[in-house]
């Protein structure tokens, strides 16, 4: 929306520009009329043709690992997060070629992922890590021992990490014993402030 | 950042005007609630009378982490993090006593993950946030049984907490029901971060 606001803002050339503050919507906007709504607490805009948000939207994006999962080895290697959830705001989630979120707007953001993997021994570790810009960033462990092997566990991890346009976030794994399969990935990610 | 928008409209009158520039330097403020749009970093800004300040989420967030290895005897300690990776926004971070005091009231998304050699056979370990120094809930908790010493674990804690902006502070701690057990020394393993959430 700030493409957007910078439009209504510029096409104004006068230097000033027209609000109201009411929780009904002002009849006969004129383009670059601001309206917030009091009883909502938003901000919006006339474009000419419908009111819409002031604000950028909370850029975001949810992505998992499709089919039946992945194969992790002992070092550590990128998730292919080929499922797309939803992708919003000024981001974008690549979630073809290098399954990786690129920041579309300076800020902070935080992270929560999880993955559930399956044991191949009775004594296992997985490190789940936050990439940023092809680096590690954050690593989270699990390790289990005295179970079986085929069973299932999980490695979850939640962080904040700085992303200015396009810097870039992947979620990468390993684990101690080669051909342990990643079943589940699910990754989150989401603007929490500007800056 | 809503309610200073608002503040900054209602010092105009309602229904006329509020005035507005977009250019890449700030304009010469005239009044509050002069909106300026700075085009070179696509960021609205108003004037408060005394500053320019955004009108997009200054939502406070933070992370700390830890940079030297750390143990844990038995009972409770509080866990190290004496670096800052960035604080932005109304809080501090005390790098000594290794706590985030917010300067904002609200709900606070604290995070922490702590990795640990298991050096006790069948004992709890349990990663505790702490509110103004007193367990804030019951956090995360692991007992791990059929372990060896050496073995790495980790443990995560993840709580919404509400914070008044004056006083109040988080910290995280670990409690260990067995013999002292060390953490790893790498940032990346063991960290702290947070964020306001909601007002």
């Amino acid at each position: 929306m700030d493409a957007e606001l910078l439009r209504v803002l510029t096409q104004q050339g006068t230097g000033r520009a027209y609000y109201s503050l009411s929780s009904q919507a002002p009849l006969n906007p004129s383009v670059g009329m601001m309206w917030y709504q009091t009883d909502t607490g938003q901000l919006v805009v006339w474009n000419g043709a419908t009111w819409q948000g002031f604000f950028p939207q909370m850029s975001g994006a949810s992505a998992g690992i499709g089919g039946s999962g992945t194969t992790l080895g002992t070092n550590s290697s990128k998730l292919p997060l080929s499922t797309l959830v939803y992708s919003y705001g000024l981001g974008t989630f690549d979630n073809v070629t290098n399954y990786r979120y690129t920041a579309g707007v300076t800020g902070y953001y935080r992270v929560d992922a999880f993955m559930q993997f399956q044991m191949t021994v009775a004594a296992e570790a997985a490190y789940f890590s936050i990439y940023k810009n092809g680096s590690q960033y954050s690593t989270a462990t699990s390790l289990f021992r005295g179970q079986s092997g085929s069973q299932t566990n999980s490695v979850m991890i939640c962080d904040i990490v700085h992303l200015s346009t396009s810097d870039y976030i992947e979620m990468w794994a390993s684990a101690s014993t080669a051909s342990t399969l990643a079943s589940r990935v699910q990754f989150n990610i989401t603007l929490v402030a500007r800056g | 950042m809503d309610s200073e928008l608002l503040y900054a409209l209602s010092q105009s009158n309602q229904g006329t005007n509020a005035t507005w520039a977009a250019s890449t330097s700030p304009p010469t403020p005239t009044a509050p609630g002069q909106l300026w749009y700075q085009t070179d970093t696509n960021v609205l800004v108003v004037w408060n009378g005394t500053a320019w300040t955004s009108v997009y989420y200054q939502n406070s967030t933070f992370k700390a982490y830890a940079t030297t290895g750390q143990s844990f005897p038995a009972g409770t300690t509080k866990v190290s993090f004496p670096s800052l990776a960035f604080n932005y926004g109304t809080g501090t971070f005390d790098t000594v006593n290794y706590r985030y005091t917010p300067g904002t009231s609200g709900y606070y998304l604290i995070t922490s993950t702590v990795r640990f050699l298991y050096e006790n056979a069948s004992a709890e370990q349990i990663l505790l946030i702490y509110k103004n120094g007193a367990q804030f809930g019951y956090g995360g908790a692991s007992m791990f049984y059929n372990l060896s010493a050496g073995d790495n674990l980790g443990m995560s804690v993840t709580d919404i907490v509400y914070l008044n902006g004056v006083t109040d502070y988080v910290e995280i701690w670990f409690t260990n029901a067995g013999a002292t057990t060390s953490a790893a020394a790498a940032g990346y393993q063991i960290f702290m971060s947070g964020s306001l959430v909601g007002h």
